[in-house]
């Protein structure tokens, strides 16, 4: 089931020889494919559920696993887009309450096999003014990698304090390391380590898509910070 | 906000992948749906909406053969078998369907991104259908036309700061549009903007200034708009509509361009842009797009017989008009001209018409033979009948096709004196004449022209030469046009050297007039002296 519409093909790429062409191109591929196999993830883990912990332990590093690769395929495709202009941020007026609950019910699976208990602390009305599904991107993102990294809870947060919106995702894991912590705020990728799998793509991915958040003359902004009620990693967004 | 109804609710879901429906079907019978029905192409899905009024359509958007999900959405939205009652949810593969998708001519209520868990279905369905409950007493005003009523609720539920009062907004704003009511209307928008500068009221501010005959105005509003967000097709298409009210149809034609370049697949844009481009005698871009639109047509309620015969009718004009002719696209027209008795039921006209194509397309591949056969079966189906002006004119171009000028001359003489006082059809006849007969057009030729030399005279050559190249394209017969636009051809050349597309152009013009004067005619001697001057280049 490929999409017929996508604009980037393998072919297209060959012919100027565009290897980021190629890449996004696959990339594509790779998506429809994993989305095919998280679907029958999920079908196999309702007809059979796990008989014990140790099957439990290993449906939930399927889950996790199959997650991420189709997380990092999907900003991927994004920054690619960003970078070839094709992907302009549609601000439309959003309730935090409903871009919240999707993301904590898109990954309700994981969090389920990993016995984690998510709270969402947002006033049923709060409404603000950006992308629903780049911010929706991100939100999911931070949430795959703090249910790998907390112990028992995650606290999913957004308030508004003089008209900057923040979306906050608290943790009660050992917290963000050191390094991690000082690369967002140069705006760029941060240290890249290929051998602890650590690209920091997501991060680079949520600082993106807050600065593509500008109002008057502020920008949108991440922020990582540890400790906190929870005392692990924290994630925050703030959008003008 | 969990939702209670889902008991009452008729529901169906079209995939064409078997496990996909299971799925779905046991979430929607969890959540506790007791009418569910699914299907597996997009045309089952249609039937079943013949039989039945749907709540609830959860549909893929890729469907295998026939149509895909967004022509079952179109073609329910056209027969009115969808209610504002109803929900349709699309579902894709793709992540950014926004960017793909909702550049179409309808949009969905939502889409949703495989793959689906149950608790994502249940999060949105919830929301969304607590929302048309809400709003069903304002929906169903709306369709009945009580709009004093509907716009009471809208009133009081924004006043009251509903939930959903930026949808009432919206809505409201597009009643008063729609009423005329724009003082109204200006005021909902200006509030809105206040609060943020949203896409939605900029394109509605600028409908508003269009309706006031503002359309500079409307036109700074939409251009604003694409700038930051270049996926806005609302804009583009009032964008277009004030040009072509601005009598800019070239404008109006480059805007429609750029727009169906970002979204290819909106057959309706298509359609405008082939509508457009013929007006402004633009060919190629007019083949171009009545062949997508035959091509999208395949599945789609906006398929039209009238597609279908102006992709032939383009293609055999870039036959006849280019050197070499592109026999592929003469090749594709023929194709589709061939097909089409047996994909519409041909009344009146449209069957002679078809013949008439087909023999001009033959010509333009050479089968001289098949091409005279094809004319002659019409013409005999013609005598005695009286022929409307779109068939007297695919005649000509028939005649010139077959190399027949005296027969194309002849005729469109008659059709000079039956028209000499109907400025419209004139007006279409005087594509095909050297000087146009028709008010208008002789003064847009005579305008284009002096704007032109007045260039030349500055020696401005590069302005010169657009002025007369589009004057070419409007009037490709226009003998004074072509001397006009070699001399400015050859002026260039003189000043900044000899350069080949120049050169190929300006013979073309050069070979245009030599075919149709001798010596004695009142330009023959302008010609020779042109002719000469090029050949010393």
């Amino acid at each position: 089931m490929t999409d017929t519409n996508e604009q980037v093909t393998i072919a297209e790429g060959l012919k100027t020889a565009d290897f980021s062409l190629i890449l996004a191109s696959s990339v594509h591929d790779m998506k429809n494919s994993l989305g095919m196999l998280l679907n029958s993830l999920d079908t196999v883990m309702r007809a059979m559920p796990p008989q014990n912990e140790e099957q439990e332990q290993q449906f939930s590093t399927l889950h996790y696993e199959a997650s991420r690769i189709n997380t990092e395929l999907i900003q991927l495709l994004s920054i690619y887009r960003m970078q070839n202009d094709r992907l302009p941020v549609q601000i439309d007026e959003c309730y935090l309450i409903d871009v919240l609950e999707e993301q904590v019910a898109r990954n309700d699976l994981l969090f389920q096999s990993r016995g984690l208990d998510v709270q969402i602390d947002c006033d049923e009305d709060l409404v603000w003014y950006f992308d629903g599904e780049l911010i929706g991107g991100v939100v999911h993102n931070v949430l795959v990698n703090a249910a790998r990294y907390t112990k028992k809870t995650i606290r999913l947060s957004a308030r508004l304090e003089d008209e900057l919106l923040e979306i906050a995702v608290a943790d009660d894991g050992i917290g963000y390391p050191d390094a991690m912590m000082r690369a967002p705020e140069e705006g760029s990728m941060g240290p890249v380590d290929f051998q602890k799998g650590n690209t920091h793509l997501g991060l680079y991915f949520a600082q993106q898509v807050a600065s593509l958040h500008r109002r008057n003359d502020r920008n949108g902004q991440i922020e990582l910070s540890n400790g906190g009620d929870l005392g692990g990693g924290i994630f925050k967004i703030f959008l003008p | 906000m969990a939702f209670t109804g889902y008991g009452s609710l008729k529901v169906l879901v079209i995939d064409d992948f078997d496990s996909f429906r299971a799925t779905v079907g046991r979430m929607l019978d969890d959540f506790g749906c007791r009418d569910v029905k699914s299907v597996t192409s997009g045309n089952k899905a249609l039937e079943a909406c013949n039989r039945t009024r749907f709540d609830l359509i959860l549909c893929d958007y890729n469907l295998g053969d026939g149509p895909n999900g967004q022509q079952v959405l179109e073609q329910l939205r056209a027969n009115g078998q969808l209610t504002r009652q109803s929900l349709f949810l699309m579902i894709t593969a793709e992540s950014s369907k926004q960017i793909v998708l909702s550049a179409y001519d309808y949009a969905p209520d939502a889409y949703l991104t495989k793959p689906i868990t149950s608790q994502t279905l249940r999060q949105r369905l919830d929301r969304l259908l607590a929302q048309r409950q809400q709003m069903l007493p304002f929906y169903h005003h709306l369709e009945n036309f009580n709009l004093r009523e509907a716009v009471d609720i809208a009133v009081d539920a924004v006043a009251a700061g509903s939930r959903y009062a930026t949808i009432y907004q919206r809505q409201l704003a597009d009643v008063y549009l729609q009423q005329g009511m724009l003082d109204e209307a200006e005021d909902l928008y200006t509030r809105a903007l206040e609060v943020r500068p949203l896409d939605w009221a900029k394109v509605g501010m600028s409908r508003v200034k269009r309706l006031r005959g503002d359309l500079e105005m409307s036109n700074q509003w939409l251009h604003q708009i694409v700038e930051s967000n270049p996926f806005c097709m609302q804009a583009y298409d009032v964008m277009v509509e004030n040009y072509q009210d601005l009598g800019l149809p070239e404008k109006a034609q480059e805007v429609l361009q750029t727009a169906v370049d970002i979204s290819p697949m909106s057959i309706l844009r298509q359609t405008n842009l082939g509508q457009i481009a013929d007006t402004n005698n633009d060919i190629e871009v007019a083949t171009r797009a009545f062949g997508n639109c035959v091509k999208l047509g395949e599945y789609s309620c906006h398929d039209r017989l009238e597609n279908h015969m102006q992709f032939g009718r383009s293609a055999a004009a870039w036959v006849r008009e280019a050197e070499p002719p592109p026999l592929e696209i003469a090749r594709e027209g023929l194709q589709v001209i061939e097909k089409v008795p047996r994909r519409f039921e041909l009344l009146g006209e449209s069957r002679l018409q078809a013949q008439l194509l087909e023999s001009q397309l033959n010509a333009g591949l050479e089968d001289t033979a098949k091409a005279w056969e094809k004319l002659q079966e019409a013409e005999e189906k013609m005598l005695g009948q009286s022929l409307s002006l779109d068939v007297q004119l695919d005649r000509v171009s028939t005649y010139l096709a077959l190399g027949r000028k005296d027969r194309a001359n002849d005729l469109l003489n008659e059709l000079i004196e039956q028209y000499h006082d109907d400025q419209d059809a004139l007006q279409r006849i005087d594509r095909w004449l050297e000087e146009p007969v028709s008010e208008r057009n002789r003064r847009l030729v005579a305008k284009i022209n002096n704007e032109g030399i007045h260039h030349y005279q500055e020696r401005d050559y590069g302005k010169a030469l657009d002025s007369f190249k589009r004057a070419r394209r409007l009037f490709p017969n226009h003998l004074g046009v072509h001397l006009n636009l070699a001399q400015a051809l050859i002026a260039e050349m003189k000043e900044f050297g000899r350069n080949e597309e120049h050169m190929e152009l300006c013979l073309s013009s050069l070979q245009k007039v030599a075919v149709a004067v001798e010596p004695g005619h009142t330009q023959f001697e302008r010609y020779r002296q042109l002719q000469q001057m090029a050949k010393g280049l």
